[in-house]
């Protein structure tokens, strides 16, 4: 599959630019052993800074970038809806239910500004994920939420990208908190989670939740800060 | 996928604009009676409505086109809302509407839908449009006659059931119900 970016729309000297500012990560400067993990000029490395008043904001870790179905550099349809697009993982809707689904997305970013981001996968340029805060009403509040496809199981890739958006969440977007809302017996998203240093709280319960049994967990900076020093070296990816 | 410069019409009486997020008060608030909803899949909870809601903003990204909010020229006051509507799962693009309780009456309805249509015919340059009724759905049907569409046939949708498809004169029909006849 080749990548769901639009080509024509991005002159290369943007595109060069682009993987220039999004070289070096927050998450990778962790890894190399950054000892102020807090420290927010080291942080700030992970976003365009020089594009700060990029009304859709890209990030980028070590072998992702997140991007927003509604930037107009996207294609959605060729990322999420094609005959050939990879499926979401652990997600049954039909066709007509995900195109729904993708056209919400996307109107969630138009009306609050912020959503959930398309998971890029660098080295190919497919997307394998969706990942970001999702704040529909009737949310308690909102919720950092992540949903793999097909193609994106089994690298870290998930982890990887709530790291990322939790860097840009906590530091560009001055975000205090956010709530994971994780089914009792998803122990891979538990252990996502917590590896991510959110903290459980209370069993959740409200309107249109997407599963039954839901723990809140949630999210915090100094939560975060702590949680990732506690972290060995090459578990973030 | 970002919104399309969404184009504004304009009709003697009524400003038809993009959505915007005070219009979901409106919306949430027909949705909710389901006296006035139950012809397009209501009734819906504030919450379901706002997903719907939410997915018409995303349709004209995804589309290109998608529901106006239609509003007094005069007061900005929103009256309803109409345009073309095809979301997966749609066979045609539709020519949908829904009246606000202050959008009822005094021919609003069928000035906004005309302008819509006129535009999806003439600017888009779309070679048909139907509407999908609800079976019983009397005023929906009314408006759609007063259009100059007629009723063609039965149509399963995946998402509502068995609809009625009143099919739209094609542009270069003869406009019994044109723009002239409204203006």
């Amino acid at each position: 599959m080749t990548s769901h970016l639009s080509r024509t729309a991005q002159p290369d000297a943007a595109r060069n630019r682009l993987t220039e500012n999004y070289a070096v990560s927050p998450i990778l400067l962790h890894r190399m052993g950054e000892k102020d993990a807090g420290r927010p000029a080291a942080r700030t490395m992970g976003y365009d800074m020089k594009d700060a008043q990029r009304r859709y904001p890209r990030l980028v870790s070590k072998r992702l970038m997140l991007i927003s179905p509604a930037d107009p550099e996207f294609d959605a349809q060729a990322a999420f809806l094609a005959p050939d697009s990879p499926r979401f993982i652990n997600v049954a809707d039909d066709a007509d239910s995900l195109w729904w689904s993708i056209a919400t997305i996307i109107g969630h970013w138009h009306l609050h500004g912020y959503g959930l981001f398309a998971v890029v996968e660098r080295s190919t340029g497919d997307t394998v994920g969706l990942v970001g805060p999702w704040f529909p009403k009737g949310w308690p509040e909102p919720e950092l939420s992540w949903h793999l496809m097909e193609t994106g199981e089994g690298k870290g890739y998930a982890s990887e990208a709530v790291q990322c958006v939790l860097d840009w969440l906590f530091n560009a977007a001055g975000w205090d908190t956010i709530v994971s809302y994780v089914p009792e017996e998803n122990t891979a998203s538990i252990a996502l989670a917590r590896r991510a240093g959110a903290k459980p709280e209370r069993l959740v319960s409200f309107p249109l939740q997407p599963a039954p049994g839901l723990r809140c967990w949630r999210h915090s900076p100094a939560a975060r800060r702590s949680g990732l020093q506690q972290t060995a070296p090459g578990l973030l990816h | 996928m970002q919104l399309p410069a969404i184009p504004q019409l304009e009709t003697e009486r009524l400003v038809l604009r993009g959505p915007e997020a005070a219009d979901f008060g409106p919306v949430a608030a027909f949705f909710a009676d389901e006296a006035r909803s139950w012809g397009f899949g209501g009734p819906l909870d504030r919450n379901e409505a706002w997903r719907w809601f939410t997915m018409s903003v995303g349709h004209w990204a995804m589309r290109g086109f998608g529901f106006w909010t239609i509003t007094c020229k005069q007061t900005g006051e929103p009256l309803g809302i109409t345009g073309v509507w095809q979301p997966e799962g749609w066979p045609e693009p539709e020519l949908g509407w829904v009246a606000f309780p202050a959008g009822e009456g005094r021919g609003i309805m069928s000035e906004a839908a005309l302008a819509a249509r006129t535009h999806a015919y003439e600017v888009m340059g779309l070679p048909a449009l139907c509407s999908n009724i609800f079976p019983g759905n009397t005023r929906s049907v009314a408006l759609a006659e007063r259009l100059g569409a007629v009723f063609e046939a039965e149509f399963d949708n995946p998402k509502h059931g068995r609809e009625l498809v009143y099919r739209h004169p094609a542009p270069e029909a003869p406009r019994d119900g044109g723009m002239e006849a409204y203006a």
